[in-house]
């Protein structure tokens, strides 16, 4: 198990081949400190092995497909924190978001560090997939394309997003190896989500077209909606974010009985305003707080169309915070979300709250 | 091209090259020094009646550009992660992947029943023990594997040394277990077997011994003699297995690894040097040794330098577990903390043995 993990560190966290015996950079020092083998790299060198494609090998151009794998472009691989150098991992396409984005869980390609809850490749090809870390990326992050699962191999992996997952206990082996490739997947998915969310500023999409609070708060009275700390909200998504079901809007089933259900308002809205709301159920599957992000999953019972809107914020202790810059996402159903919990005392102690505007 | 076709061609075309070969025996020399050590050589074409080093490596980097032609390049392309750490120039990573496999597949080969049964029977002996909870495994400050039954686990002596006074000629451990070799592999066999064996070294040695599961190996070995015969074959023979297949004992000996943080500790403990690793150890050890003391056993000239060097070591430990994945040490439950050290105290003095 020492080479699986040492294999495991080497891909995920070594710079390139020649490195460790080149120029000594402040970043390579810092990493020298804590790694033994690029120390020894760079007390016994290896020549540097040149293959004769690379200079001309060119990266596959053309749009990714559900159940392939591909790599991240290299282009975004780089010193990180951690006194890491972050290489880019090959990912598994899970669902296109829209024409620019998809959604990815990220694989490895050693079983020996499978866990209980991954799902080995299949089409013959060595590797598991990871539904515990699953993001964005922007198309034109993609590298080239490695292979093909089944869809048979999709579908579970759908349906494994909407399980609860059980976390390995802190400091085991299984522990630190999902810690890495989380990290890994952050630095890479941060990096192509800026600039996935550049373009989405400059694309209209479906909006709420309010001018005032008043406007939309009068469209709310006429609904069965109950709305919190009306002084202190003004945009439209902190309204909604502070709109509580009425009781008759409530499925019948207490609370109480399944303490992770969550009631999910569904506001449909014409031409930019809110016309109705009905209440849908949800449940929360994964809540998982550590290095001050919190990271909340959960399946939606009775999903609308793909031209939603979906907001979610993270109630606490008289806070409402909004998920992480691009940090968000929904497939199928299934919903997630990350939030910065910097400066919050037990932010684990909180409530999910989930909003979708259905534009007609 | 498919990007996995040009990955494969390009390393093939690299590895027939004479610097191809000659890269491969460089990569060898320095990489395989411990794996020699860890004696994986039992499958390898007559590895254990080589005795210059020298030549073994010559013959080990034969075998490995084979392995690598005839087993690894053929299936590159279901390993999607390799093929891409070769398009993207990370060649040196997935050669040293490639030789971590060829070790694995030695070892392996090693403690396979037919190529080597006396390796299996360990293998099965540890694997049966830990799965029935009449017997409990311990483990002596050399971290060999010893035995008792669950019973009496609280009251034991430890002492591995007492058993080499036995042959075990006439030992009576359990009875035969029939003409069919596979017989002795049971698990039932090998319960009936563990227990008798420990009652009568108990009677002998007079008292409660945790038992060297190596003993209770060497003695069955005795009474059958046909398991220590072992054939060696080339790897090519052997090649990878196809798809994610793995057999329940591999499984069970990679679900015990995933749960603990020793690897951890080994990653942090390569970079100790003899010397910090014995200061470590000391500064462990209640009542704890004083650094003068410290500087007279290592006949250093004042209690100075091994104060200055063990704050080195410590120093380095809290920026491993600081940079470690997830977060810091300090933020981590204590038994945490507490396991790392003691990974790294069990390393140090391992290797100090």
């Amino acid at each position: 198990m020492t080479g699986a993990w040492i294999l495991a560190w080497r891909m995920r966290c070594c710079p390139p081949d020649t490195a460790p015996a080149g120029e000594l950079t402040s970043e390579l020092k810092r990493h020298l400190e804590i790694c033994p083998f690029c120390r020894r790299e760079r007390e016994a060198p290896l020549p540097e092995i040149r293959l004769d494609f690379f200079a001309d090998h060119p990266a596959e151009k053309r749009l990714p497909r559900v159940g392939e794998l591909w790599s991240v472009a290299n282009n975004l691989g780089g010193w990180g924190p951690k006194q890491r150098y972050y290489s880019p991992p090959v990912v598994l396409v899970t669902a296109l978001a829209d024409q620019r984005a998809v959604n990815v869980v990220q694989t490895f390609g050693d079983n020996f560090l499978a866990g209980p809850d991954d799902l080995l490749l299949d089409n013959d090809i060595m590797g598991f997939a990871e539904p515990w870390n699953r993001y964005t990326l922007d198309i034109k992050d993609l590298g080239n394309c490695l292979g093909t699962v089944s869809a048979a191999l999709i579908t579970r992996l759908q349906e494994t997003f909407a399980q609860e997952t059980v976390a390995p206990t802190p400091g085991s082996l299984l522990w630190f190896f999902r810690q890495m490739e989380v990290e890994t997947g952050w630095f890479f998915a941060e990096q192509s989500i800026a600039g996935l969310l550049e373009a989405k500023e400059a694309v209209s999409a479906p909006t709420l077209l309010y001018i005032s609070a008043d406007t939309l708060l009068a469209d709310l009275k006429s609904l069965p909606v109950t709305i919190f700390d009306v002084p202190r909200c003004d945009r439209p998504e902190d309204i909604l974010a502070n709109t509580m079901p009425a009781d008759d809007l409530l499925p019948l089933a207490a609370a109480d009985v399944e303490p992770r259900t969550i009631s999910i308002l569904l506001f449909t809205a014409e031409q930019g305003r809110i016309r109705s709301v009905k209440a849908v159920t949800g449940h929360v599957t994964l809540q998982y707080e550590q290095d001050s992000l919190l990271r909340v999953s959960g399946l939606c019972e009775a999903c609308p169309g793909r031209d939603c809107e979906w907001m979610f914020r993270w109630k606490s202790r008289g806070a409402s915070l909004e998920p992480l810059p691009g940090q968000y996402g929904v497939e199928d159903g299934v919903f997630w979300a990350v939030f910065s919990t910097d400066g919050l005392h037990d932010p684990d102690q909180g409530e999910l709250i989930v909003r979708i505007i259905d534009h007609q | 091209m498919k990007p996995a076709d040009q990955a494969v061609r390009a390393l093939k075309s690299w590895l027939e090259t004479e610097s191809g070969y000659g890269y491969v025996r460089q990569l060898i020399e320095r990489d395989a020094r411990g794996s020699l050590k860890d004696g994986h050589l039992a499958a390898f074409p007559g590895g254990r009646f080589i005795h210059d080093v020298g030549e073994l490596r010559g013959d080990m980097a034969h075998e490995f550009i084979g392995y690598l032609l005839q087993t690894f390049l053929p299936q590159l392309s279901r390993r999607p992660d390799q093929v891409e750490m070769i398009l993207n120039g990370r060649v040196r990573k997935v050669l040293e992947y490639a030789l971590r496999r060829f070790f694995w597949r030695l070892k392996d080969l090693a403690r396979r029943k037919d190529v080597n049964p006396r390796a299996y029977l360990y293998r099965r002996v540890r694997e049966v023990l830990d799965h029935n909870k009449r017997f409990v495994i311990h483990k002596d400050v050399r971290d060999i594997p010893a035995y008792s039954p669950a019973a009496v686990s609280d009251e034991l002596r430890e002492d591995p040394a007492v058993f080499s006074l036995f042959d075990y000629l006439d030992w009576p451990v359990a009875q035969k277990p029939g003409k069919d070799e596979n017989a002795l592999f049971t698990a039932n066999y090998l319960s009936t077997a563990a227990l008798a064996f420990w009652q009568e070294t108990a009677r002998r040695l007079e008292g409660s011994y945790a038992v060297p599961v190596r003993e209770l190996v060497r003695c069955l070995a005795v009474q059958h003699p046909w398991i220590n015969r072992s054939r060696t074959e080339s790897l090519s023979d052997h090649p990878d297995p196809p798809g994610n297949t793995e057999s329940a004992e591999e499984q069970f000996d990679r679900i015990a690894a995933l749960n603990s943080i020793s690897v951890l500790a080994v990653q942090f403990a390569m970079g100790m040097d003899e010397q910090s690793r014995r200061i470590f150890l000391w500064s462990l050890d209640d009542p704890k040794v004083s650094f003068r003391e410290i500087a007279r056993r290592l006949d250093l000239p004042d209690h100075n330098r091994p104060y200055r060097i063990h704050r080195k070591t410590i120093a380095a430990m809290k920026k491993f577990t600081a940079n470690w994945p997830g977060p810091p040490l300090d933020e981590l439950p204590e038994d945490v903390g507490l396991a790392f050290i003691e990974a790294v105290r069990k390393i140090c003095k391992k290797s100090l043995c």
